[in-house]
């Protein structure tokens, strides 16, 4: 333990020593595709009857924004940052709902519900600057809130005698332990030291559990779990000094 | 090559089993296109089928669910879908349909729900019923009225207000014959046999309050008096037998009407009907004891069916019924029974066993949807038969009546019954039964009306 302590105290000297300390502001703009971890999900309505809810993964891709701040330290050709930020995305599940499927196969109808979550991380960042061009990798943990809401169903063919229920999922919003990790490259904008930068950047976000809850007239079980969000995201990330 | 092999395997599976696919509740109407008048409404009779192994409660209906006409015209009647549904049964329901505000067509596909509605079904779209609304505003009835003031006279009668309009001049023969009647499915056309006029012909009226003659086709090849007359939902295609060995077929083109064929080979040609398809006409022959089947698009004998062979039995076949959807056709005898013909996709064949009255059979009728045929047995009672079970469930007696030719009103609601010795009739109907008084209808004469005298 005395070891760790020396070798941190250490690292931050050396840093210290080479790069002015400062604290700066982020802003995120990122494209992410969505996926969730459970695809099917069999739900008994009442006693008698189950339906089985099929995630379908079509191709998605949702804004995802970002706000945050962190204190990062330089040192020769390394520097550390340590901040929070917090993120925001938009997004939707759409699947099969295969009625009954206790019972046989039947008609299908299409299902949808809208989502939103929020996460707030606290993000170590290790920055490669030998060049212009940095390098860098971060990660991230946290908590994030999903909430999923507006759950409707059409038939899946028009032609067919499926037709949507009329008791829907209700919506719900769940909190969550939010863990993310990324590689990217940035280059300031400016000269100096302290000059503002941009960045280009992957990162996969596990946004925790996801679902909705259970349906007004739905006698057992619980609602609908997508299992746990998670995303992969490419972003743009613009860093300047608070001063 | 094997892997392309797997594909394909598991790209026919994936297919077998969406083809699989069923209907949670099927949905099944009695008929699956209608038409009715503006004002004017009709019942059709809904069968819902459980196909799971388990049972499904807490049942729920709504008779206008994605429907593309006025829904507040479409409404919920004898409803037996009200609880729980066993594992495999099946419980019905009737939508009844007002014409009343509705677009010139539209469709009705109820919704039934079960479980307090989390799950739901609908008609597939081959059974959602197509509906058509004419504008003609009232329903008449047509008498070819053979007696007394109004003779050779067709006289209109107003089916709302059962008052008469202005009586059209025709030419019947007297006493007692019959005098076929029948108007087109839009209700635009009265065909009417003229067996009293030299030459013999048919006549085509127009329709309404005022009918005025439009057209007359000599029918001269026989000396023995004309029959019954039919034709085809789209009025192209006109029947009429003779009490000869033929039958004539009338085309309609633009505004002509000409005699296109004579089929031959009849021992005596009598009762005539069209199929709701217009792709069949029926015909039995009286004196040969046979119902044969036209191809109306060729005019040519495709079937016969005679007496004695298979489980066919007739004897002296004198009217013709069919059902709604086409699938049952009704032959009245005079030999006191009814001979049940079913056809499936175009393969006729006898029912094993007849449907038996008290007296001889007269003119018939189904109901608009099909839950109920009309018969006239003896002149003096009205035969309600269930057509699902074939079996009589009322009786409703016309007394001192020589009862002819019964033709129901489009909505369901009323009866039309021509009378060889009398006034005509009006008995009412309420959930397709008949009840109460009938109502006397005085046209002026005796009428020997039969076949589809209102629309």
């Amino acid at each position: 333990m005395a070891r760790i302590k020396y070798l941190a105290f250490f690292s931050l000297v050396a840093f210290s020593q080479s790069m002015a300390d400062g604290f700066y502001w982020n802003v995120d703009l990122g494209m992410a595709a969505p996926h969730f971890t459970k695809t099917n999900d069999n739900v008994w309505l009442n006693s008698y009857m189950q339906n089985q809810y099929t995630v379908s993964k079509p191709l998605q891709r949702n804004p995802l924004l970002g706000l945050g701040g962190a204190y990062q330290w330089g040192v020769k050709k390394l520097t550390l940052s340590l901040g929070a930020s917090i993120y925001t995305m938009q997004t939707s599940v759409s699947g099969i709902n295969s009625p009954f499927i206790n019972a046989g196969y039947f008609d299908t109808v299409n299902y949808s519900a809208s989502g939103e979550s929020y996460a707030a991380m606290l993000e170590p960042k290790l920055v490669l600057n030998a060049s212009a061009w940095q390098p860098y990798v971060l990660a991230g943990a946290g908590v994030s809130l999903n909430h999923f809401y507006s759950y409707a169903e059409t038939s899946s063919d028009p032609d067919s005698s499926a037709s949507p229920t009329q008791t829907p999922f209700s919506g719900r919003s769940a909190a969550n332990f939010a863990y993310e990790g990324g590689v990217g490259i940035q280059h300031a904008l400016t000269g100096g030291l302290n000059a503002p930068s941009l960045a280009l950047d992957y990162r996969y976000m596990n946004w925790g559990r996801a679902g909705l809850s259970a349906a007004p007239m739905q006698s057992v079980g619980n609602g609908l779990n997508f299992g746990r969000l998670t995303t992969s995201s490419v972003n743009l990330r613009l860093v300047w000094p608070l001063s | 090559m094997k892997k392309l092999n797997l594909l394909f395997l598991l790209g026919s599976c994936f297919l077998a089993s969406t083809a699989n696919a069923a209907a949670i509740l099927d949905i099944v109407p009695s008929i699956r296109t209608t038409t009715l008048g503006s004002n004017s409404e009709t019942e059709v009779l809904f069968t819902v089928t459980n196909n799971t192994n388990q049972p499904i409660n807490n049942l729920s209906i709504n008779p206008s669910y994605q429907t593309t006409g006025r829904s507040s015209s479409l409404s919920l009647q004898n409803n037996h879908c009200t609880t729980t549904l066993a594992a495999n049964g099946q419980c019905t329901f009737q939508v009844l349909i007002q014409g009343a505000g509705q677009p010139a067509s539209f469709q009705v596909s109820p919704q039934v729900c079960g479980y307090d509605g989390q799950i739901c079904s609908m008609p597939i779209s081959a059974n959602r019923v197509q509906v058509a609304v004419n504008a003609v505003s009232t329903p008449f009835a047509y008498y070819s009225v053979f007696s007394g003031n109004n003779a050779n006279k067709l006289v209109p009668v107003n089916t709302n207000t059962l008052t008469l309009g202005t009586p059209a001049n025709a030419s019947f023969s007297d006493p007692y014959q019959w005098e076929g009647v029948a108007v087109s499915r839009d209700g635009s056309r009265v065909y009417v046999v003229q067996d009293g006029t030299n030459p013999q012909s048919l006549g085509i009226f127009s329709s309404g309050l005022k009918p005025q003659l439009i057209d007359t086709v000599p029918l001269t090849d026989y000396v023995y008096n004309l029959n019954q007359v039919a034709v085809t939902p789209n009025g192209n295609q006109i029947y009429v037998s003779t009490f000869g060995s033929g039958l004539y077929a009338i085309a309609h083109q633009g505004n002509n009407y000409s005699v296109s064929k004579l089929l031959t080979g009849f021992v005596e040609s009598e009762g005539v009907e069209t199929s709701p398809d217009g792709a069949y006409a029926y015909v039995t022959d009286y004196g040969n004891g046979s119902f044969s089947v036209i191809n109306t698009s060729t005019n040519t004998v495709i079937k016969t069916l005679s007496d004695s062979v298979g489980n066919c039995q007739f004897y002296a076949p004198a009217t013709i019924a069919v059902s709604p959807d086409n699938h049952t056709i009704y032959v009245g005898n005079q030999g006191d029974y009814l001979t049940v013909i079913q056809n499936s996709n175009g393969q006729f064949s006898c029912a094993a066993s007849t449907i038996n009255f008290g007296g001889q059979v007269f003119g018939m009728a189904v109901s608009p949807n099909g839950q109920y045929l009309y018969v006239i047995v003896a002149g003096n009672s009205i035969n309600v038969i269930n057509t699902q079970t074939r079996s009589v469930v009322d009786t409703y007696a016309l007394s001192n009546l020589s009862a002819l030719g019964v033709a129901i009103s489009p909505d369901g609601h009323k009866l039309f019954i021509s009378n060889l010795s009398g006034s005509a009739y009006m008995v009412p109907l309420v959930n397709g039964l008949p009840v109460g008084q009938a109502t006397e209808i005085d046209v002026g004469g005796y009428q020997g009306a039969i076949g589809h005298f209102v629309g």
